[in-house]
C-alpha cells in the first residue's frame, strides 16, 4: 500500500469543500437540539435530575458556576441539591435525599431563565424515558414468576434453531424414540445482530442497533424493548430480576426488567462488563473502578459508600456464595501483587499466600457452593512466561490458609473450568525436537477433592497427550467432558472426543468413551443437565445430537440452519429435601420410570410397524399400476426394439470354455 | 462380497456402461481413453480413443454402436468390434454434456453447454442411420449437414435430457435444479418443477419407468415420472454424484426395491478434511430407509459414476483415480430379511 501511496499524487485533487462546509453548518444546529446528544454522566434515577441549558464553562470556572447556580436557587427559593456532576458542554447531574425531592426540584427549576441568556430544562428519568421511546411501542404483557418457570419442569431438553437468520424455531428433544419433535414452529424475527438466551432460560435476547428486546422463553412471545444504543453485552443477575447492558464503549445501565424502568447510569471508560459482579443474594453489586471497589445496594442501586474499599490496580473480584467474603485480585506495573478476601461482617481481610516472584497475570475460580476458592498463576522471568501455577484453598480453614497446588512448567493456553464439581482443564500446545509448536495439545486434568481428614485436596486426574482437538467443554455434572476442534479450514476440524472420569479402587480416572467426527462441525455445546451434546455444521447444514459417552441419538439434516443453542435450565428445580429424597430412593424411582418408558417404546414400535405396512401398501399399488401400463404395451416395445425381450428362444447362454491339457511328466 | 477392481487410467473416470447383454462394461475417462472390459473376468478387450475428455456414453443395445460425447464439443461414433472410429460430429464453443440412444436406437439425443455466454445452451435430436449413411459417404472434411430438431426451453440450462417410456416424453434436468417434462414430438412443456437447492448431478429411470430418481448436493429424491410428483426423499450431508435402480425393481418373480447412492466431497477438497463420505449407500425405497453402506477403505476419490447389471446381481462403480470396482452380491443379499 505504501508504495501505491508513493505512484498516485493526490495533491492536485481538490476535496470538494462546500460539502464538507455543508456538513459543518448542519452538525452545529443539531446541536442546539435539546437532547440530540443525551449526555452521558452517572445518574441514578430516582434521585437525581438532569440540567441542561447552563452556560459552556472550562474545568476553571466550573467551582464558579456551581456556586453560582446555588445561589440562583436560593434567591427563587428553591431545594437545594445534594450533590452535582458537571461536564463542559452546561449539563449537570444533580442529586437529593429522596424521590419527592427530586421530582419537585424538576418542578420548580423546567422553563426558568438562569440569565439573560440561558433558559434552563430540568428532567426526570421517568420524563427522559418517555421522550426516548421507540416508535413501536409495545404495551407490557408480563407472565408472574412461576408462570413462567413452569416449562423447566419437563424433562425434556429444548433447543432452538435459527434457519436464515430469521426464523426461529423451538423442538424437544425425545431421546427415548430418538428424534428431534417440533414445539414452537418457525417464528419470523425481525434482523438481530446477536442472541442469547439468559442464564435461568426465561428470557430470549435479541440484539439490534439501538435496543434490546426480551422475547418469552415458552411462546416466543415479545415482552419489551429496552432502549440503548449500540447495545453489545448483557449482565443478567442471578435471579434475573436486574440486568446491566453496556454499549462497548463507556456507559453500562441497570434495569429492572419487570418494572421496565432504569434504576443507574454509570460512565467509566476503559472497562467491561466483566467488572460487574453480582452477588448470588441478589443483594449488592460489586464494582471495580480504577481506584477501588464500588458497592451499590439493591433494590435501587444506590451507592453503599461505608462497604468501599480503597485499593489499587484491581483486576479481578469475586463474590464467594455462602459466605460474606470477596476475593480480589490486584497485580500491575509499579502496584504491590497481591490476592485477598475481605470479610463483610467482620471487617477483615484474610490473605492468600505471599507472592514474591514476577507474574504475568492471575486468574481467580471460585466454587459455587463457597468452600474452596482456585486461582490460576503465570510467573514470568524477562518477559517470558516459565510456568503455570493453580492453587486451591480451603474456605473452612483459613487460619492458617490451607493451599494446595500443582506446576506445569509451559506457559498455559487455555483453561477450561467447571464450578459446581470442580473440575480444571489445562492445555497448551506440544513442542518438537527442536522447540517449535506443533498442531497437537496436551490436556491436564484436575479435580478438587474434599476429604474429611484433609481437607481440600487438588488430585490430578491424568494428562490427554498428542490430541488434534483444542478445546475441552465439562458437562455440567463434571463426570463427562468433551473435546473438539472447531477451528475453520483446519484438516482436524470436526474431530470429536468423549471423555468420562470414573472410580477405579478408590481413586479417579480419565478414559476415553468415544472417538468420532462431524464434517465441517462449527457449533458445539452441552445441553444445561449434562446428558446430551449436540453438534452442528452450518456448511453442510447437518446437526447431530449424543448421548454423553458419545452413543449417536439423532442425526439430521435443517435446510439452511444458522445457528443453534439448548435453552439454559437452573441447576437446581426441586427444593433440596426431595433432591435428596431422589438420591437416596433412586430404585424406586427407576422402576417407576422404566415401566413407562417401556410403555411409549412399544407404542413406539407398534406405530413404527404401522407406519411401515401403510407405505408399502400404497406403494406396491402405484408400482401394479405403472406395470400394467408396461405390460399392455407390450406389442409397441416388441416393434420398436426389432425383439421380444420375453421370448427364451432369443437367449444365449453365456458359456466359459476352458481349455485344459494333461502334462505327462 | 469380495469386488475386485480394474484400472486403465491415470486420471478420473467419468461414466461407466454396461452394454444390454451385461457382459462388456465401458469406462470413460478424463484422458479421452474408453476402455472395454470383460465383466467376468475383468479382462480389457481394447480401448477406444477420443477426441477430448469423454463426459457421456452409449451404445446401442445390439452393442455395435458406441457414441461418446467430449468436452471439446465433438461427438464421436465407433464400431464396438474392432475398435473402428467411424466419424464425429462437432460444434464450435460447446461441450456435449449428455448423449443417449432412444428406445430402438431410432434416434439420439445430445445436450450442448456454452462455453461463453453469449451461446445458449441446446438440446438436439438427430437419427442414427442418417449419421452413419452421412459419414460413410463423406470423402473430405467436409462440414456435414444433419437434419435435426432443436428442443431447448428458454433460460434453461440443462445437464442431461433421458428418453421417457416409449419415446413419448423427454425429460429434462438443469443446473439450478429443475425437472422438465417435454411431450415428443409435440415438443410442449407439460410440467417443470423446482425440485432441488443445487445442481442436479444425474438421474435415472428403473428399468420399466415406474420411478424417477435424481442424485444432488442435497440428497436423493424419488418421482414419478409421468406427473414429476415427489414420493420419497433420502437425506445425506455429503454431496452425491450417481445414482442407480436395481433392475429388479418391480419384477414379479423376485422383487428388490433397491437403489444405489454414492458421491463425497469433491476431489479438491480432499486434503483439507480427514473425513471424507465416500461410502456407497443402498436403500430400500419403498420404507424410505438406508439398508447398508459399503466402504473401501483404499479409496481416495469420490465416486463419480455407477451402473447395475442387467440382472440386478451386481453393481459397478467408477472412481476418481481411474480405478473401477466390480461388485457382485452374495448370499445375504438374496436371504436375508434385511434386503427384502
Amino acid at each position: 500500500m505504501s508504495q501505491l501511496q508513493d505512484l498516485i499524487d493526490f495533491s492536485k485533487e481538490e476535496l470538494q469543500s462546500e460539502y464538507i462546509k455543508k456538513a459543518c453548518e448542519e452538525i452545529e444546529k443539531a446541536n442546539k437540539d435539546a437532547l440530540a446528544d443525551q449526555p452521558k454522566l452517572n445518574f441514578n434515577s430516582n434521585l437525581s435530575i438532569l440540567l441542561i441549558g447552563l452556560p459552556k464553562v472550562n474545568n476553571e470556572l466550573k467551582p464558579k458556576l456551581i456556586t453560582a447556580l446555588k445561589g440562583f436557587l436560593k434567591k427563587n427559593n428553591y431545594i437545594q441539591f445534594v450533590d452535582i456532576d458537571l461536564n463542559n458542554i452546561g449539563q449537570a447531574v444533580l442529586s437529593y435525599d429522596n424521590e419527592d425531592q427530586a421530582q419537585q426540584a424538576a418542578e420548580q427549576i423546567n422553563n426558568q431563565n438562569f440569565d439573560a441568556k440561558h433558559q434552563l430544562l430540568a428532567f426526570t428519568q421517568k420524563s427522559i424515558y418517555t421522550i426516548n421511546k421507540t416508535t413501536e411501542y409495545v404495551p407490557i404483557t408480563l407472565k408472574s414468576r412461576q408462570e413462567l418457570l413452569a416449562f423447566h419442569k419437563d424433562p425434556r431438553a429444548a433447543v432452538t434453531i435459527i434457519q436464515e437468520k430469521s426464523k426461529l424455531s423451538l423442538k424437544w428433544l425425545n431421546s427415548l424414540e430418538k428424534k428431534l419433535e417440533d414445539n414452537i414452529n418457525e417464528k419470523k424475527l425481525p434482523a438481530y445482530d446477536k442472541l442469547q438466551w439468559s442464564p435461568l432460560g426465561q428470557y430470549l435476547v435479541l440484539f439490534t442497533e439501538n435496543e434490546f428486546s426480551l422475547y418469552g422463553a415458552q411462546d416466543m412471545e415479545l415482552l419489551h424493548k429496552f432502549e440503548h444504543k449500540r447495545v453489545s453485552e448483557l449482565l443478567f443477575s442471578p435471579d434475573e430480576l436486574y440486568v446491566i447492558s453496556y454499549d462497548g464503549l463507556q456507559q453500562f445501565i441497570i434495569w429492572n426488567i419487570r418494572e421496565e424502568r432504569q434504576l443507574r447510569q454509570i460512565v467509566e471508560e476503559e472497562t467491561s462488563i466483566n467488572s460487574f459482579k453480582f452477588r448470588k443474594d441478589n443483594k449488592l453489586l460489586a464494582f471495580q473502578a480504577k481506584d477501588g471497589i464500588q458497592i451499590y445496594e439493591a433494590p435501587e442501586f444506590y451507592q453503599k459508600t461505608p462497604l468501599n474499599l480503597k485499593v489499587a490496580g484491581v483486576k479481578q473480584i469475586e463474590w464467594v456464595p455462602q459466605t460474606n467474603y470477596l476475593a480480589v485480585v490486584c497485580y500491575g506495573k509499579d502496584i504491590k501483587t497481591q490476592i485477598f478476601l475481605h470479610d463483610y461482617s467482620k471487617n477483615i481481610v484474610v490473605k492468600w499466600r505471599n507472592i514474591a516472584f514476577e507474574i504475568d497475570s492471575i486468574q481467580i475460580f471460585v466454587h459455587t457452593y463457597g468452600k474452596w476458592v482456585a486461582t490460576l498463576i503465570k510467573k514470568k522471568q524477562k518477559n517470558k512466561v516459565f510456568a503455570t501455577t493453580l492453587q486451591v484453598g480451603n474456605l473452612n480453614k483459613t487460619d492458617p490458609f490451607e493451599i494446595d497446588e500443582h506446576t506445569i512448567n509451559d506457559d498455559v493456553e487455555n483453561i477450561f473450568t467447571e464450578l459446581n464439581t470442580g473440575k480444571f482443564a489445562l492445555s497448551y500446545r506440544e513442542k518438537d525436537k527442536q522447540q517449535k509448536p506443533t498442531q497437537q495439545f496436551t490436556f491436564h486434568l484436575y479435580s478438587v477433592q474434599e476429604d474429611a481428614k484433609k481437607g481440600i485436596k487438588l488430585c490430578q486426574l491424568g494428562e490427554q497427550k498428542g490430541k488434534d482437538t483444542n478445546e475441552l467443554l465439562w458437562a455440567s455434572n463434571g463426570n463427562y467432558f468433551a473435546m473438539v476442534n472447531k477451528t475453520k479450514n483446519s484438516p482436524d476440524q470436526g474431530k470429536v472426543e468423549f471423555g468420562q472420569i470414573s472410580k477405579k479402587n478408590e481413586q479417579l480416572v480419565t478414559e476415553i468413551t468415544k472417538s468420532t467426527n462431524h464434517f465441517y462441525m462449527s457449533h458445539a455445546q452441552w445441553d444445561p443437565t449434562g446428558i446430551h451434546f449436540i453438534t452442528m455444521s452450518d456448511l453442510w447444514h447437518s446437526v447431530n445430537i449424543w448421548s454423553s459417552i458419545g452413543e449417536q441419538l439423532v442425526k439430521d439434516t435443517i435446510t439452511k440452519v444458522s445457528d443453534i443453542h439448548w435453552r439454559n435450565k437452573p441447576i437446581h428445580i426441586l427444593p433440596y429435601k426431595e433432591e435428596q429424597e431422589l438420591q437416596n430412593n433412586s430404585k424406586s424411582f427407576t422402576k417407576k420410570y422404566e415401566n413407562e418408558d417401556d410403555k411409549i417404546l412399544n407404542k413406539a414400535k407398534h406405530e413404527k410397524e404401522q407406519k411401515k405396512r401403510e407405505m408399502s401398501n400404497q406403494f406396491t399399488q402405484y408400482l401394479n399400476e405403472k406395470r400394467k401400463i408396461y405390460d399392455d404395451k407390450n406389442d409397441i416395445r416388441k416393434k420398436m426394439q426389432g425383439w421380444d425381450e420375453e421370448d427364451p428362444n432369443s437367449y444365449v447362454f453365456y458359456k466359459k470354455v476352458i481349455k485344459e491339457e494333461v502334462v505327462n511328466s | 462380497m469380495r469386488p475386485f477392481h480394474v484400472r486403465g487410467t491415470d486420471r478420473a473416470i467419468m461414466t461407466v456402461k454396461i452394454n444390454h447383454d451385461g457382459d462388456l462394461f465401458f469406462t470413460a475417462s478424463q484422458d479421452g481413453g474408453i476402455n472395454c472390459w470383460l465383466t467376468e473376468t475383468g479382462e480389457r478387450l481394447g480401448n477406444y480413443k477420443a477426441s477430448g475428455a469423454v463426459k457421456t456414453l452409449d451404445l446401442t443395445d445390439n452393442s455395435e454402436l458406441l457414441v461418446s460425447g467430449s468436452l471439446e464439443g465433438s461427438v464421436d461414433f465407433f464400431q464396438i468390434n474392432g475398435g473402428k472410429s467411424l466419424g464425429k460430429l462437432t460444434a464450435d464453443m460447446r461441450k456435449a454434456k449428455w448423449v443417449e440412444f432412444s428406445f430402438g436406437d431410432e434416434n439420439l439425443i445430445i445436450v450442448y453447454q456454452p462455453m461463453t455466454s453469449t451461446i445458449n445452451y441446446e438440446t438436439r435430436i438427430l437419427k442414427v442411420q442418417e449419421i452413419l449413411d452421412k459419414i460413410k459417404l463423406r470423402q473430405t472434411q467436409d462440414v456435414l449437414e444433419i437434419t435435426d430438431t432443436l428442443v431447448t426451453p428458454d433460460k434453461f440450462k440443462t445437464t442431461q435430457a433421458s428418453w421417457g417410456y416409449l419415446n413419448q416424453s423427454i425429460v429434462m434436468a438443469s443446473t439450478e435444479g429443475e425437472l422438465l417434462l417435454l411431450s415428443y414430438p409435440q415438443k410442449e412443456e407439460i410440467r417443470r418443477v423446482q425440485v432441488h437447492d443445487g445442481e442436479i448431478k444425474q438421474f435415472t429411470f428403473s428399468k420399466d419407468f415406474s420411478i424417477l430418481a435424481t442424485a444432488a448436493n442435497d440428497g436423493c429424491k424419488i418421482f414419478d415420472p409421468a406427473t414429476l410428483q415427489q414420493l420419497r426423499y433420502f437425506k445425506y450431508e455429503v454431496p452425491m454424484n450417481a445414482v442407480a435402480i436395481s433392475p429388479l425393481f418391480n419384477s414379479e418373480q423376485k422383487p428388490k426395491p433397491h437403489l444405489i447412492v454414492a458421491g463425497g466431497i469433491p476431489a479438491r477438497e480432499t486434503a483439507r478434511t480427514k473425513f471424507q463420505g465416500f461410502d456407497i449407500h443402498i436403500c430400500n425405497v419403498i420404507y424410505e430407509e438406508e439398508v447398508g453402506k459399503l466402504l473401501n477403505p483404499n479409496q481416495i476419490g469420490p465416486i463419480n459414476a455407477l451402473a447395475f447389471f442387467p440382472d440386478g446381481k451386481g453393481f459397478i462403480t467408477g472412481e476418481e483415480g481411474g480405478y473401477s470396482r466390480v461388485y457382485k452380491f452374495d448370499q445375504t443379499y438374496w436371504e436375508n430379511d434385511l434386503f427384502k
